[in-house]
C-alpha cells in the first residue's frame, strides 16, 4: 500500500477506446464525469501523438490537473491528479497496467457507442487497485454510507458492514471496529472498489463554497426540491435560507461554520452543505476557480487600499481604464458601482459551465486588470500603497488560501517591483552561472527566480552585489562546490538582502516563499 | 577546447500562445500546468552543443500585453534571435505576428527569426493551416516550425533551429 495523490485512473486500448475508469479520490470535485470526459476528449484528440511518444511514462498537463500517462504493449494508463507522481507510485501503476493487459483486457468488452465511459469498470480490478493504492488518509470527520442495501453486499469486510451506519464518522468507526488504522483503510478501500459506499462530510474547512444557479429551488417553499427535502431531512429546510445569505463566493467552510455555528450545530450545517453539494446546487471551488477568487480578492484589496492613499475619483478612473482594456465579459461584468465606489462581485455563477482553458484565460484577464490598475495609480504614493497591500496580504490572504492557489501571482509582485523603479534598466545578458531554472528543490527555484527576475528588473550589477553578499556563485561550478546546506544558507541571506531593495521586493518574497513552502527570515516583517 | 557562445533569444507573440510554456518545457522538461500572463520579462537558459561549439542559450520571455511595450523595449538590446509565436487555434494571434515583427524591427537591427506555430495538438480547433504559416514565414524571411508544447513535440528542434541560424554567421 502506498500514499498517493491520484484522483482517477483511466485505461484505454491502442485504439483509444476506454476500457477501465475508476475514481480514487472521493473528494475530486467535478472529476466524474465533467473533468474525466473533457480529459478523455482531449486525450482522444491527440492520442496518436501521445501514444507514439518513445518515453514509457510522461506527463501531460491539463489546466490544474496533471495526467501521468503510462504506455503499455496493448493498453495505456492515465492517472489524473494535481501533483507529479513519485517513482514508487509509477512502479505500482506500471504493475497494475501489466495486470490489466494480461488478465483483464482480453475479457473486457468494448463499450457501446455513446455509453458514458465511466461505465467502464471491473470490480475485481478495482479491488486490485485499491489493495495497492488504498486510501492512506481518510479524515476523521468523513462519514461513509452505503449506496446499496448493506445486507446484499458480498464482501469479506463483513465485520465492518454493520458498523457503517451512515452517521458514524471515520474516527468513531475506528474506535468501534477495533481495527488498526491501516486495516480499516484497507477494508474501506475494498468497499470503495466495489462502489457500494460513498462519503458525506467531505468538505474541508478550507474549501470555498458558493451556490449555483439552480440553488434558488432550495429557497422556494413550494418547490419540488423543498417538498422532497421536508420529507427526508426536515431539519435542513430551516437551515438553508440562513446559509444562503452567507455564501458569497469568498467564504470558506470554516467561516460559514463560525458565522452560523452559534445558531445551529456544526455537524448539522456540514450535513446541509454535503446534501447541497451532492445535489450539485452548491459548489466547492476547484483549483482554477480558487486562483480566480484569489486574484479577485487581491484586486478588491487594492481598491480598498487605493482609496486610503488616493482620491476616490482617481481610483475609480484607474479602474475604469483598466476595465476598458479587458475584452472578457466574465471579468468586466463582475464590477459593480454602488455608493459612488467600485466593488468586486464574488459570485461564481458567471463561471458555470466554462472549461479549464477558458478559466485559465479569465484568470489571466483578472491579472491584467490588476496590473493595469496599479500601473495607473500615481507613482508618488506607490510605496505606501504597496506597503499597505503587503501587510493586508500577509494578514488576510496567506491564511485564507493554500500555497497551491498562489501559482502565478508572483507575476503581479514582480510587476509592482517594476513599477517601483524610477526608470527602466536596459539588460543585455543575465548572469546565471550554474543556477538551475527550476526543479524539485524549492530553495533552488527561489534562488533562480529571484536572481534572474531581479536582474531583469534592477540590472545585473545590483543583483550581482546581492549574490556576492549571499555567497551565490554566478559562475559555472562543479556540482559538489555548492551543496544543499550552503544553498539554504545562501537563500536566507539572499532573502534578507533582496528585502532591502524595497517594499515591492518584500511582497515578492512573501508570495514566492509562501508558494514554495519556504520560511522567510524573521527579520523580514510587513508592519 | 571550443569556445562557449552566449546567444540571446527573445520570444514574442500574442497573449496565451504559449511563450512561457515553451521556454519552461525547453529549459526544464516540464510543462507548466497553469496559465499566468507574464508581467515584465521571464528568463531561462539552456546549455547545448552544436557540432563542436558549446552554446549558452539565454531565452527571454517578453510579456505580451499592450501596456508592456515600454517595458519590453528595454530587453531587446543585444538580441540575436527572435522566436515569433502564434497559436494555430487563434486567427488573432496569427495576424498579430505582423505587429510583433514591426515592434521587433523598431528595436533590433539585425536578427535571425523563427516562426513557431504552437498548439498543433488541438487538431479539431485548428484554424491556421500549415500552408498559411509557411507562407507567412516565407514572406518575412523566417524559418518555420510547428510545435506542441503540451506534447513536447518539436520543442527542442525549434530552439536548435534558432541557435543554428544565429550560429551560421558566428561559428
Amino acid at each position: 500500500m502506498a500514499g498517493h495523490v491520484i484522483e482517477a485512473i483511466l485505461i484505454t486500448d491502442n485504439n483509444s477506446n476506454p476500457r477501465f475508469y475508476m475514481q480514487l479520490d472521493p473528494r475530486a470535485f467535478g472529476m466524474d464525469p465533467i473533468l474525466a470526459s473533457s480529459f478523455f476528449t482531449a486525450i482522444d484528440m491527440f492520442s496518436k501523438e501521445v501514444f507514439q511518444q518513445s518515453a514509457p511514462v510522461f506527463h501531460v498537463d491539463y489546466g490544474a490537473h496533471i495526467f501521468t500517462v503510462l504506455n503499455g504493449e496493448s493498453a495505456h494508463m492515465i492517472a489524473v491528479g494535481v501533483q507529479r507522481l513519485n517513482t514508487e507510485i509509477i512502479h505500482i501503476l506500471d504493475s497494475l497496467l501489466i495486470e490489466f493487459e494480461e488478465k483483464w483486457l482480453p475479457t473486457t468488452e468494448l463499450l457501446d457507442a455513446g455509453a458514458p465511459f465511466v461505465d467502464a469498470y471491473l470490480e475485481p480490478f478495482g479491488e486490485s487497485i485499491m489493495m495497492k493504492l488504498s486510501f492512506d488518509d481518510l479524515p476523521d470527520s468523513w462519514v461513509p454510507y452505503f449506496t446499496v442495501d448493506p445486507n446484499a453486499i458480498e464482501t469479506k469486510s463483513g465485520t465492518l458492514v454493520p458498523i457503517i451506519t451512515g452517521s458514524r464518522n471515520m474516527k468513531e468507526i475506528l474506535e468501534v471496529s477495533g481495527l488498526s488504522k491501516m486495516d480499516l483503510y484497507l477494508e474501506i478501500s475494498k468497499l470503495w472498489a466495489h462502489r457500494v459506499i460513498r462519503f458525506r462530510n467531505t468538505l474541508s474547512f478550507n474549501d470555498f463554497v458558493d451556490t449555483r444557479t439552480d440553488f434558488f429551488k432550495y429557497v422556494q417553499a413550494t418547490s419540488r426540491e423543498i417538498e422532497s427535502l421536508r420529507t427526508v431531512h426536515p431539519e435542513m429546510v430551516a437551515i438553508i435560507p440562513h446559509l444562503v445569505g452567507l455564501m458569497n463566493g469568498r467564504r470558506s467552510v470554516r467561516e460559514l461554520l463560525m458565522l452560523l455555528g452559534t445558531s445551529y450545530d456544526e455537524r448539522e450545517i456540514l450535513r446541509v452543505l454535503d446534501y447541497l453539494l451532492e445535489n450539485s446546487v452548491v459548489e466547492a471551488l476547484a483549483p482554477e476557480k480558487r486562483r480566480i477568487l484569489l486574484v479577485k480578492e487581491v484586486l478588491a484589496m487594492c481598491l480598498n487600499i487605493a482609496e486610503e492613499y488616493y482620491h476616490r475619483d482617481a481610483t475609480s478612473k484607474a479602474l475604469v481604464s483598466s476595465m476598458k482594456a479587458s475584452e472578457a465579459p466574465e471579468v468586466i461584468s463582475q464590477f459593480q458601482f454602488t455608493d459612488n465606489r467600485w466593488t468586486v462581485d464574488f459570485s461564481i455563477k458567471v463561471l458555470e459551465g466554462l472549461n479549464n482553458r477558458r478559466l485559465m484565460l479569465i484568470f489571466g484577464e483578472w491579472m491584467k486588470v490588476l496590473a493595469q490598475f496599479s500601473a495607473l495609480l500615481d507613482p508618488s504614493n506607490l510605496e505606501s500603497f504597496i506597503s499597505a497591500l503587503t501587510f493586508a496580504f500577509s494578514n488576510k490572504i496567506i491564511t485564507h488560501f493554500t500555497p497551491f492557489d498562489l501559482r502565478g501571482l508572483e507575476e503581479f509582485s514582480f510587476w509592482l517591483e517594476q513599477l517601483s523603479r524610477s526608470g527602466f534598466t536596459q539588460v543585455k545578458n543575465i548572469r546565471t552561472g550554474s543556477l538551475k531554472p527550476s526543479g524539485e528543490n524549492p530553495a533552488e527555484e527561489m534562488i533562480f527566480t529571484l536572481v534572474t527576475r531581479g536582474q531583469a528588473i534592477y540590472g545585473t550589477e545590483r543583483i550581482t552585489r546581492i549574490c556576492a553578499a549571499a555567497n551565490i556563485p554566478l559562475m559555472d561550478i562543479p556540482p559538489d562546490y555548492w551543496v544543499d546546506w550552503q544553498k539554504n544558507q545562501s537563500l536566507q541571506r539572499l532573502m534578507i538582502e533582496y528585502a532591502k531593495i524595497g517594499v515591492a521586493a518584500k511582497f515578492t518574497l512573501l508570495v514566492l516563499a509562501t508558494r514554495l513552502g519556504l520560511t522567510l527570515p524573521q527579520s523580514i516583517t510587513f508592519n | 577546447m571550443s569556445p562557449t557562445y552566449l546567444l540571446k533569444v527573445v520570444t514574442v507573440g500574442s497573449a496565451s500562445v504559449g511563450k512561457t510554456s515553451i521556454i519552461i518545457r525547453y529549459s526544464t522538461g516540464a510543462f507548466r500546468e497553469h496559465y499566468s500572463p507574464t508581467l515584465g520579462t521571464g528568463f531561462a537558459y539552456k546549455k547545448l552543443q552544436l557540432g563542436n561549439n558549446f552554446i549558452n542559450l539565454q531565452i527571454w520571455d517578453l510579456g505580451s500585453q499592450d501596456f508592456l511595450e515600454r517595458v519590453r523595449a528595454n530587453y531587446y538590446i543585444g538580441t540575436q534571435g527572435v522566436i515569433f509565436m502564434y497559436d494555430v487555434t487563434s486567427w488573432e494571434s496569427f495576424h498579430a505576428v505582423e505587429d510583433w515583427k514591426n515592434e521587433v524591427d523598431r528595436h533590433v537591427e539585425d536578427y535571425k527569426a523563427l516562426l513557431v506555430a504552437n498548439k498543433v495538438d488541438l487538431v479539431d480547433m485548428r484554424v491556421v493551416s500549415t500552408e498559411e504559416g509557411e507562407d507567412l514565414a516565407r514572406q518575412y524571411g523566417m524559418d518555420y516550425i510547428e510545435v506542441s508544447v503540451l506534447l513536447d513535440s518539436n520543442v527542442n528542434m525549434a530552439f536548435e533551429m534558432i541557435a543554428q541560424s544565429i550560429g551560421a554567421d558566428m561559428f
